[in-house]
């Protein structure tokens, strides 16, 4: 009897009531001895109950009745065999006949009700899975049934109670997989990088959004179709394929894609489990390809070596003038003391040059880090704008350049870091000469704003102006303007040290204006010192 | 060997104030351009024996103007020396459109200079092909 075979047991009796009396005959308990068949124990869990009660009822329906047949037929011919007998004979046989059959039907009778009761017995084990004492009236014989039987019933009952245990923890574990599903669909949906999923036959099974724009895949061709059929792109084809293969499939691989304009890098994991056959054999279900748009980062790398190269040359230029000099004098190529001096002079201030550019770049490196050594007092902005108008002067005279100032009273003191503001101002100067055809003109102009909360400094050059559409690039780091870097050299750095040194540093704003052919006006406004900062 | 005409360009005047003494002191007439543009010029007007330049140079480098005086058939067979700064090596293909003999890498010593241009000028027509792609 299998597990799926199991039946309430009223339904049980219901089979018995119309079982197949034929073959009982062929299987006759012990408890009917005198019926033909071989002897079977009642070892009802191994035939199963249900057909051990068929046979014990159907034995004990036709038993007595085939008994007393017998009997009346055995009357009847000793009755007519013996005519020689006496009627008293006759009839004392008859007698004794009847008495046969009267002690027969009796004790058929009998069983039958103890039967009836067993199977009651029984019923009510069936159905309230309750302890039922076997009921008093049955024999020796009928409680080796009854004891098979509540051997079986209980054991069936614990194999019932294991498939519903086992029932429930499948029905929890269903739904379980079920939310796990769907929370990992909703991952894969929220991850901003395309994700291909791929299975054992290099068959899509899934991409997430981001990968369907990108390969232009349509929602109904994403699944289980051939992923060469998707993506015309035979490297990714193939990476997939190799990372199936591969023999050590806990590996994880990384390809670099260039896609349209975009740079990809690829990570394929593939999706292994151990299998049976130990050794660490591993067998396929496919591939996870993580796609990382690193279109920036190349970008990135690229402007750093691109910066890098330039700062190298910056520093090479003073750094050459250095060598050719020293080696000139100590090659006695300078005859004259004035050619001498003039060396002198020039490898002076290549140095100071060369000290210069590092400066520049540490002090961009330090303000971006947070580790510049700031000092602020109250500085007078005139003289540190005079000052550096002064530096500029002789190289804006070289280019024919009128280099105007107009300043502010130096009563007009900020608290800032005086170094730091002179740099901001002499890179906005310095920018103003460069970027100036020769004849042109460069004008700084301070004024008090905000009834003499803060003042404004500006640098206003007739240069080559700004695109419009590179103004709000103007400050960052290295960039400089296509058009315009034919004219001077830089390392674009200039303009975000003033920014850092304004903003950062000082709290203040720098503003920019300009117009293509026209020039440009740089501003920094800062606020001016209290009296009580001053302190 | 004097009187060849030498074309020193570069837009740093301390360079070429240096370079031009070192050549002038072996003896050599030295013409200077501050950029590409008026290297160009001056090549195309005084056709030179042999044009030293620097790398990175307003309006026009000297990759360019070593080009353009490749393509012009007065200029063509002018060989050239390049100074340069630059972090990387110019490419081959770069310099197949030129007649650049030798790559110097800045800081550069002015005796290495002198060396080379005599080096260029007295096997001209010899391109120094070992050295094109010397450039650090």
């Amino acid at each position: 009897m299998t597990q799926t075979q199991i039946k309430p047991w009223s339904q049980v009796d219901d089979d018995v009531v119309g079982g197949d009396a034929p073959s009982a005959t062929n299987a006759a308990p012990r408890a009917e001895r005198s019926a033909p068949g071989p002897y079977r124990a009642p070892n009802v869990v191994a035939g199963g109950a249900r057909a051990y009660m068929t046979r014990l009822r159907a034995v004990h329906a036709v038993a007595p009745l085939i008994v007393a047949a017998c009997w009346l037929l055995l009357g009847i011919a000793f009755g007519f065999w013996s005519e020689g007998f006496s009627r008293m004979a006759q009839l004392g046989m008859f007698t004794l006949n009847g008495l046969a059959i009267a002690i027969v039907l009796f004790s058929w009778r009998a069983r039958k009700d103890r039967i009836t009761e067993l199977r009651t017995a029984l019923d009510r084990i069936g159905r309230e899975r309750a302890e039922v004492a076997p009921p008093p009236s049955i024999d020796e014989e009928l409680k080796q049934v009854w004891s098979a039987v509540e051997q079986h019933a209980t054991s069936l009952s614990g194999q019932l109670q294991r498939i519903r245990s086992d029932q429930k923890q499948m029905e929890l574990a269903l739904s379980l997989s079920g939310v796990q599903k769907q929370q990992a669909e909703a991952v894969l949906r929220a991850i901003s990088d395309p994700v291909l999923v791929t299975d054992a036959y290099d068959q899509l099974v899934q991409a997430n959004p981001a990968a369907e724009e990108l390969f232009g895949i349509k929602g109904d061709q994403s699944t289980r179709v051939p992923v060469s059929e998707i993506i015309n792109d035979e490297k990714i084809v193939a990476a997939i394929r190799d990372s199936r293969e591969a023999e050590v499939r806990v590996a994880k691989r990384r390809i670099e894609l260039d896609i349209g304009d975009r740079v990809f890098a690829m990570t394929l994991s593939p999706i292994g489990s151990q299998t049976s056959g130990g050794m660490g054999g591993v067998e396929s279900h496919g591939v996870v390809c993580l796609m990382r748009d690193i279109t920036k980062d190349r970008l990135a790398a690229r402007m750093k070596s691109e910066f890098v190269a330039q700062v190298a040359h910056e520093l090479r230029t003073p750094l050459s003038s250095i060598r050719a000099y020293v080696e000139m004098l100590v090659d006695g190529e300078a005859n004259d003391e004035k050619t001498r001096n003039e060396y002198y002079g020039i490898i002076d201030a290549s140095a100071d040059r060369l000290g210069r550019l590092i400066d520049n770049m540490l002090n961009i490196s330090r303000i971006e880090a947070g580790t510049v050594r700031i000092s602020k007092e109250a500085v007078s902005l005139s003289i540190v704008a005079k000052e550096a108008c002064d530096l500029m002067r002789p190289a804006a005279e070289e280019k024919n350049i009128t280099l105007t100032e107009e300043l502010t009273p130096t009563m007009y003191q900020v608290m800032a870091d005086r170094d730091l503001i002179y740099q901001a101002i002499l890179n906005l100067l310095s920018n103003a000469v460069k970027y100036t055809p020769g004849g042109g003109s460069v004008q700084l102009r301070m004024l008090p704003l905000d009834v003499n909360k803060s003042i404004r400094i500006e640098v206003t050059d007739t240069g080559l102006g700004i695109p419009k559409e590179d103004l709000p690039r103007m400050f960052q780091k290295f960039f400089r303007v296509e058009a315009n870097k034919q004219l001077a050299k830089g390392t674009g750095l200039g303009l975000n040290l003033v920014k850092q040194i304004v903003e950062t540093v000082h709290g203040g704003e720098l503003t920019l204006t300009s117009e293509v052919g026209k020039g440009s006006t740089f501003g920094i406004v800062l606020p001016l010192a209290t009296e009580n900062a001053k302190g | 060997m004097s009187a060849e005409r030498i074309l020193v360009c570069d837009d740093e005047p301390h360079i070429l104030h240096v370079v031009s003494a070192k050549l002038r002191h072996a003896n050599f007439e030295v013409l200077t351009a501050a950029d590409g543009a008026e290297g160009l010029e001056i090549a195309q007007a005084e056709i030179p024996d042999l044009v030293v330049t620097d790398y990175q140079m307003p309006l026009l480098s000297g990759l360019e103007l070593c080009a353009k005086m490749r393509a012009d058939s007065r200029t063509s067979h002018i060989p050239a020396i390049m100074l340069t700064a630059r972090g990387f090596s110019l490419n081959e293909q770069e310099l197949g459109r030129t007649n650049i003999k030798k790559v110097l890498v800045k800081p550069f010593s002015p005796r290495e200079v002198l060396s080379t241009v005599r080096q260029v000028i007295e096997g001209a027509g010899n391109p120094v092909a070992s050295d094109l792609s010397a450039g650090v």
